[in-house]
């Protein structure tokens, strides 16, 4: 039984205060992700949980104890760094087996624990070699290995997988989880990859700025984000925002964007949107909420398309609408380039966020789900429909830099291509 | 440019002969040296004696004395220096108040011409005019022999060294303590070892490579050593002080007998090489491990 308790707890160095008045509860057995943009205090949180940053002020407390003061080697931690720090000089079995030597183990108990651990990562077969020797992902398991040997109350992971190559990480992403099952020891996890946080988390805690944005589980910060900070950095690519007021016309609440476009708000959220009427907003579309066509009619938009990037499973639209950057992504089966005219239409995750609000909250928090794609909730839910219009030649694949003209002039010639064709 | 582009040949040919005649030349010259009986004083022409010089030299006393008393200073002060000098780079190494003015102090001694501190240490252990003595004096301890008897003399020495080069173990194992990886200790902490385990766990077998450097460094210079026993000995008392570098200088610049003192300096530089090469032996496996 280890919870974390982080309570009002505050980290300045000298008069730059880098965490204030975080509060903050780990359960038992939960994995939690901390994530956030780099600076944002993660890995201070993290360390001072480890007792390798003093705390300023506040109290942390793992499984009832109070640990505040405790130095690192009393908390009963383990934590696999970002850097793996494997003793460079020991073998694999002396790495794993450090921490028991230095209680004093017997040696016979120590080799015991180092073989199941082995056994359980895979690591059996370079026992006897030196961290030099290993590549990343097996220093990886090592490091994890040295973290579990000792069976911590909690384990604590700063970033362990940003030195990894992509491949590798998926795998060993898979397996950190697989281990969380194994183990059920309360895992505190920091990264700055938002897609390792949705993946592994029970609970995503979203930092920023030395504070606590929002903290739930992935769906819930995904589809419900508390804010623009969390709406604009959960998710890849990130949501789309389009700052605009809203009015009351002609009997129905409409989203302007200062370049004139115009939006309709749904009946079913007029009600929770009505208090920031005559209010600027920002309106949030994620990319994957964006459709191509069956949009009713004022819902939609007219994205100015800048570049076209296949991914393979599908396609990222890259442009603008008004003054603001838009991504919209596609169905790999219609590449735009291909088709003289898009229609983009989005559903029910598109939210306006009013800015008058402090700290950027939403106006609200819309009822609706995302799921709902069928064609009837469809047509009775979107905010936003985009036009896509452009000329074939100006939306192919990337050409190499050399062969591209300059943006500005890119731009321009897009620019007359779609008003001639008007 | 392709390999056998005889334009190679300007470009090494050069390099070669200065190589040879800087340094292959003079060692060469002295090796034919010490099969000769060449004395110059009195001048009597070269005489070929082969490895005469070298079977009078192993059975004389004074030389077996020399090398003696040689690898005693060299053995002691190089170990003194060590553990002193790598205990005050930790120290240094450690964030105090403060480090800045006593890493710049700690580090005088090695800036000064060994010759100028001999000559104060000669001052500083002077029986009867010495300050040191007669500071000892007031705790009843009245004209030790510092510079007088053997023992103390060889220990003198020895201080003095020591004094003079630990600053130069001080900066090397400082250098090196600074590029440790601090996770790895932070790692250490959370095992909850002591300082005292991190010391001998991490610090220790990770310095190994540098120490070893170091050690060998001052190892082979100390061997050497000249100037501090000239200046504050001459070898004596008697001879017990002497080292091999100043039996070849009484040898060579006293007697003039240069044949013999070849002979001296090769039987010096296989001593050395067989030191140097007994102790690079002995660390390699410990060093292996660590690639």
């Amino acid at each position: 039984m280890a919870h974390v308790e982080i309570e009002n707890v505050s980290k300045a160095y000298g008069p730059y205060k880098i965490i204030e008045g975080l509060d903050l509860k780990v359960a038992d057995e939960e994995f939690v992700v901390l994530v956030g943009p780099s600076g944002c205090g993660k890995t201070t949180t993290l360390r001072m949980i480890a007792g390798l940053e003093a705390v300023t002020s506040g109290t942390i407390r793992i499984g009832n104890r109070d640990v505040t003061q405790l130095r690192p080697g009393l908390r009963n931690c383990a934590m696999v760094f970002q850097n793996y720090a494997l003793y460079p000089h020991m073998t694999v079995a002396e790495n794993i087996g450090y921490g028991m030597k230095v209680r004093g183990e017997q040696r016979a108990s120590i080799d015991k624990a180092v073989g199941d651990v082995a056994r359980v990562l895979d690591l059996e077969q370079y026992l006897q070699r030196r961290p030099k020797q290993l590549s990343g992902g097996q220093r990886q398991r090592v490091a994890i290995g040295r973290a579990i040997v000792r069976s911590p109350d909690v384990f604590l992971f700063d970033e362990p997988l940003s030195n990894l190559d992509a491949k590798l990480r998926i795998e060993m992403r898979t397996e950190i989880k697989a281990l969380h099952r194994r183990l059920a020891k309360t895992i505190v996890y920091v990264t700055h990859d938002q897609v390792e946080a949705m993946t592994m988390a029970d609970r995503v805690v979203v930092m920023n700025k030395g504070r606590i944005e929002q903290a739930a589980d992935p769906i819930t910060i995904y589809e419900k984000p508390s804010n623009l900070f969390v709406a604009g950095f959960m998710g890849a690519p990130s949501m789309n925002f389009i700052h605009g007021v809203l009015t009351a016309r002609d009997g129905a609440l409409t989203f302007t964007e200062p370049s004139g476009t115009a939006l309709k708000v749904p009946k079913s959220r007029e009600a929770a949107y009505a208090g920031s009427v005559g209010k600027p907003v920002v309106l949030g579309v994620r990319p994957d909420h964006v459709l191509r066509e069956g949009a009713p009619a004022g819902s939609s938009i007219r994205i100015f398309v800048k570049d076209v990037e296949p991914l393979g499973p599908h396609t990222l639209v890259i442009g603008t609408v008004g003054a603001f950057a838009f991504t919209a992504q596609m169905p790999v089966a219609s590449p735009p380039s291909r088709i003289n005219s898009l229609t983009s239409r989005s559903t029910s995750s598109a939210r306006i966020y009013s800015t008058r609000r402090q700290g950027w909250r939403f106006a609200d928090l819309p009822e609706c789900s995302t799921t709902a794609r069928s064609a009837a909730e469809a047509a009775c839910s979107p905010h936003c429909i985009g036009w896509i219009k452009a000329e074939r030649r100006a939306v192919h694949r990337r050409k190499p830099a050399h062969m591209r003209k300059a943006p500005l002039q890119r731009n321009f010639a897009d620019r007359k291509q779609v008003l001639g064709s008007r | 440019m392709m390999r056998n582009d005889p334009i190679k040949h300007v470009f090494i040919w050069p390099a070669v002969l200065v190589v040879l005649a800087i340094s292959i030349f003079p060692l060469i010259y002295s090796l034919t040296t010490s099969f000769l009986s060449y004395r110059l004083i009195p001048p009597i022409p070269p005489r070929v004696v082969w490895l005469g010089n070298y079977a009078t030299l192993l059975q004389e006393p004074r030389f077996w004395s020399a090398l003696f008393t040689t690898t005693l200073i060299a053995f002691i002060a190089v170990g003194l220096q060590y553990a002193i000098g790598f205990g005050v780079a930790l120290a240094l190494n450690a964030r105090v108040p403060g480090e800045r003015l006593f890493r710049v102090a700690l580090l005088l001694p090695m800036l000064l011409a060994p010759v100028a501190v001999a000559l104060v240490a000669r001052m500083m252990f002077n029986p009867t005019m010495g300050p040191l003595n007669q500071f000892l004096s007031k705790f009843g301890l009245v004209n030790l022999p510092f510079l007088t008897n053997g023992h103390w003399a060889l220990a003198c020495i020895i201080a003095v060294e020591v004094w003079q080069w630990t600053p130069f173990v001080i900066l090397m194992m400082l250098a090196g303590l600074q590029t440790l990886p601090e996770d790895v200790y932070e790692a250490a902490e959370l095992e909850n070892a002591s300082a005292w385990q991190q010391f001998w766990g991490i610090t220790f077998p990770m310095m190994l490579p540098i120490s070893a450097a170091v050690v060998f460094i001052r190892l082979i210079e100390s061997y050497k050593i000249m100037d501090t026993v000239f200046v504050m000995t001459g070898g004596g008392p008697g001879v017990d002080t002497e080292t091999l570098t100043l039996f070849a200088y009484q040898e060579g610049f006293k007697k003039f007998n240069l044949g013999y003192t070849s002979a001296l300096s090769f039987l010096f530089l296989i001593a050395i090489t067989i030191i140097g090469v007994t102790y690079l032996a002995l660390l390699r496996p410990h060093l292996e491990k660590r690639r």
